[in-house]
């Protein structure tokens, strides 16, 4: 190996930043890989799988693969439990790592920046959310049917009967100044209506939406059969109430009927948006760039032009993104990194 | 300049890029293949260069690129490490040696007019090309007062038509004859892609009116001078509505070209359901097919935003980079058929996913393109074909080394679970980082493919002292292979019927699909499948 090649600093361990570090490395970059976190993979590491009778593409289970190529590749040096601390630019960058235990310095060529999103916490909704036991967030159920194989209502552990999907909580939405529809959002939870559907075929599923967004490529008839085997109300509910047995009383306007009216559920689950990542402002200070490239306001390429040129990012760090989005996002972001670099080094490997 | 893999392979036109198409993702590509000092051929099936290509020729490195007007694929011979393509320019044929393909072509937009019941009129138009056709004064009209845009009501729409049909209503709203009145009749307005949200807001705030449809929809009668009423009950308030438009403005579906479908047929490519080629299965993120080294791009892999464009560019040419490094070739033994028994029945040829068979005198394994999946040795009628650490006896020598690990006296059932390395293997990874454990008697042995767990891999697990076999493989249209996970069902379908026959329990074998990120259903099939044989009994000791 060249002892004079080129380092690139990955900050994120998600299906970006993984997908970013393999493909440098391959081209023989060498990559230093920071996540915050004890375990590799990001948000998509936390998701079940949404399959039924054969694969509905949502593209989690890629991130495991993702994994064990970065892991093995002699290029990627990996850092879990790895905070950035300070970026320093003179000729390269100078990087201080603190990774608990000890605080590292490393120097790199070119930094990514693959820190992803933060899912919307939806406290502030009146619907009861951190107060009402039944009431989950679409990542809270993927990580508990990725536990279980099967949907449990966390206050007594039964199976619900009557699930509610609720969209657009924290997408779409003026009153948080999140102009954006975050996009994977209705086929996160379609897919899971389906899925749990198919393990437990009694369950009655009413989803609240504003416009269901298209996602994958046979999004026709997948949408199709949803809509048969799901009851669609085109409103997004005014509030939950807890019942005394841990049930929940949704009120809504309902368009069929012109009328204020109430539903009883045994679960709801809301379908929480994409908002830039908690670490995205103290990360664009110490790097230095304008905090607009990593708040969603701005589209990927006034992003790119706004950027120091050995400064990149990629994946839901730009705007809300799905798993295949990500990976796309990826590969494009380390050509661009690999370009940069190119004049200096590439030999091969 | 040398680039760097001049340095590796030492050979220039060996590395010959074949290029397909005639738009800016073509155009991209071969730009930057050519900085590169990549030998480009672009074979463009119409008869002109689009205007993108144009500047193409004023490249520096414009002595490395190959540009064909006219010129079809008509055959394609060979693999990745040597595709020989016959191409056709106005009948006449040649052959072009190549060792990576793209397929760039652009997708079509087929108007939705007449699945409206509308004919073509100078007050009827399509989405795409509007601004073109209303301002060059064929279908300019004095004075419209009312415009309504016909988004999705069809066909599910797509944010690419949505981002269209509002920028247009905004520009008629704000730019052109003040006053007009807009309608927008839509479904799901599809606003997930960036800035869409704002943009309708922003089209709203300027006065364009949206109606959408749940389950309803308009009626369109178009009268004799053209122009459009569209009949409708507002879903909100269900009061009657007719809307009369001086123009109707008709949205479009997006369909691969027919070249592309062509193109599928005569490289082997799978399809998806729309006929764009390349299938919705993960494994193919982004720009890849089942053949090793033809890649897909935008609009022919059904990507069609204007912004994305950019990104298809960056992911072809990583890609082919990556393939030109050799750094994504599957490594270990690979498949190897032996002409001492090969009779030439061509079932491996027929068979293999990756058309890894060429055929030569006798058909070879071109080791480049193989991805070990088994598939044609688990098929081939004569035995003749076999991947040396994959081999039935050697399958048979890890059961038998299971077996002696076992005491003689144990009540525990032995088991043998085939986990496929894409899916389950990863799976039972995930199980011990949870703190979840196989259960005792449960042996995994891994293969790269379920395609390749033959019928001798079967019967070895059970004549090796298994009392049990479990086959776990990935999800339909989630497999590396596209259907080594069918073809392991229907192994395993038939040796439940020959179990059955010689009257020991078909139920001794069981076939589960799992996804890497499932490892508490693969512990639980695990222990269900355990429950079961246990329950049968032991049989074999």
């Amino acid at each position: 190996m060249n002892t004079c090649q080129s380092t690139v600093l990955v900050i994120g361990g998600g299906v970006t930043g993984l997908t970013s570090a393999v493909h440098l490395a391959q081209q023989g970059v060498s990559v230093v890989i920071t996540e915050t976190a004890d375990r590799w993979g990001g948000h998509a590491a936390q998701l079940a799988c949404m399959a039924t009778d054969g694969c509905v593409s949502c593209g989690a289970c890629v991130v495991h693969s993702k994994i064990l190529q970065a892991l093995s590749h002699p290029n990627i040096q990996m850092c879990l439990n790895t905070r950035i601390e300070a970026v320093d630019k003179t000729e390269r960058f100078t990087v201080r790592l603190n990774q608990g235990h000890e605080i590292r310095r490393i120097e790199a060529d070119a930094i990514l920046v693959a820190s992803g999103f933060t899912p919307y916490a939806p406290h502030a909704k009146p619907y009861g959310y951190g107060r009402f036991a039944n009431v989950l967030t679409t990542l809270d159920l993927n990580i508990n049917l990725r536990r279980h194989t099967v949907v449990r209502r966390p206050s007594d552990a039964a199976a619900p009967r009557r699930i509610a999907f609720i969209q657009c909580v924290g997408s779409r939405d003026s009153s948080i100044n999140h102009l954006w529809c975050s996009k994977i959002c209705c086929g996160v939870s379609l897919r899971m209506a389906r899925r749990i559907q198919h393990r437990q075929p009694d369950t009655e599923i009413t989803f609240f939406y504003i416009d269901v967004q298209t996602f994958g490529k046979n999004f026709e008839m997948y949408y199709a059969d949803c809509q048969k085997q799901i009851r669609m109300i085109r409103t997004i509910p005014a509030d939950i109430l807890e019942t005394g047995d841990d049930c929940l009383n949704v009120s809504y306007f309902n368009p069929d009927t012109q009328s204020y009216q109430e539903a009883l559920f045994d679960m709801v689950v809301l379908s929480t948006g994409l908002e830039p990542s908690e670490s995205a402002g103290n990360l664009a200070a110490m790097l230095n760039i304008n905090s607009k490239a990593l708040n969603y306001t701005l589209n990927p390429e006034s992003i790119a032009a706004m950027l120091p040129e050995s400064i990149f990012i990629a994946g839901a760090a730009l705007e809300p993104m799905s798993i295949a989005e990500s990976v796309a996002s990826a590969e494009s972001t380390a050509f661009s990194i690999f370009q940069y670099l190119e004049p200096s080094q590439v030999m091969p490997s | 300049m040398r680039t760097f893999y001049e340095a590796v392979t030492g050979d220039l036109m060996r590395e010959q890029i074949l290029l397909l198409g005639n738009g800016a993702i073509a155009a991209g590509i071969a730009t930057s293949l050519l900085s590169r000092k990549i030998p480009v051929t672009l074979a463009i099936h119409n008869h002109d260069a689009g205007m993108l290509l144009k500047p193409l020729a004023e490249h520096p490195d414009a002595c490395l690129l190959d540009i064909r007007t006219d010129t079809r694929v008509r055959h394609c011979a060979g693999t990745s490490s040597h595709f020989q393509i016959v191409l056709d320019q106005k009948n006449r044929q040649s052959v072009l040696d190549c060792s990576c393909i793209v397929i760039a072509e652009n997708a079509v937009l087929t108007s939705c007019i007449s699945r409206y019941g509308l004919k073509p009129s100078s007050h009827v138009h399509v989405l795409s090309n509007f601004f073109q056709n209303y301002e060059t004064g064929s279908g300019h009209l004095s004075s419209p007062k009312t415009v309504a845009i016909l988004l999705g009501l069809a066909v599910e729409s797509h944010p690419h038509m949505a981002q269209t049909a509002m920028e247009t209503a905004l520009k008629l709203r704000t730019e052109h004859e003040m006053g007009m009145d807009i309608c927008i009749f839509t479904r799901n307005l599809k606003v997930a892609a960036f800035g869409l949200e704002t943009l309708y807001r922003k089209a709203r705030d300027a006065g364009v009116t949206f109606i959408k449809f749940s389950d309803a929809s308009p009626t369109f009668h178009q009268q004799p001078d053209g122009t459009v009423d569209v009949s409708f009950t507002d879903d909100i308030s269900r009061i009657p509505f007719t809307f009369h438009a001086d123009i109707t403005i008709v949205d479009e579906t997006v369909a691969p070209e027919p070249y592309v479908q062509e193109l599928s047929r005569i490289f082997g490519l799978n399809m998806d359901a729309a006929g764009f080629a390349q299938t919705e299965n993960i494994h193919r993120l982004s720009v890849c097919t089942n053949r090793k080294a033809i890649l897909v791009t935008g609009g022919s892999r059904g990507v069609l935003s204007e912004a994305a464009c950019h990104n298809e560019i960056q992911e072809t040419v990583l890609t082919i980079l990556s393939l030109m490094k050799g750094v994504q070739a599957m490594t270990g033994h690979k498949a190897e058929i032996s002409l001492d028994t090969c009779i030439h029945c061509l079932t491996c040829y027929r068979l293999c996913p990756y058309h890894a068979i060429v055929l030569e005198k006798h058909p070879v394994v071109d080791s480049n393109a193989c991805e070990r999946c088994g598939v044609c040795a688990a098929e081939c009628p004569r035995k003749a074909i076999s991947i040396e650490d994959l081999t039935p006896s050697a399958i048979s020598q890890q059961v038998r080394q299971i077996r002696t690990g076992i005491s003689p006296a144990s009540v525990t059932p032995m088991i043998v679970a085939f986990c496929c390395n894409r899916s389950a293997v990863q799976a039972s990874h995930q199980a011990e980082l949870s703190g979840l454990s196989i259960p005792e008697g449960v042996f995994i042995i891994e293969v790269p493919c379920a395609g390749g767990i033959s019928l001798e891999y079967l019967m070895a697990a059970f004549t090796g002292g298994a009392d049990g076999v479990l086959v776990v493989t990935c999800h339909e249209g989630n497999c590396h292979s596209e259907r080594g996970n069918i073809m392991a069902k229907k192994r395993v379908g038939e040796l439940r019927n020959m179990l059955a026959h010689i009257g020991t329990e078909p139920e001794r074998i069981l076939l589960k699909t799992i996804a890497a990120n499932m490892p508490a259903e693969l512990i639980q099939t695990a222990q269900d499948f355990k429950r079961r044989i246990t329950n049968i009994g032991i049989c074999n000791r």
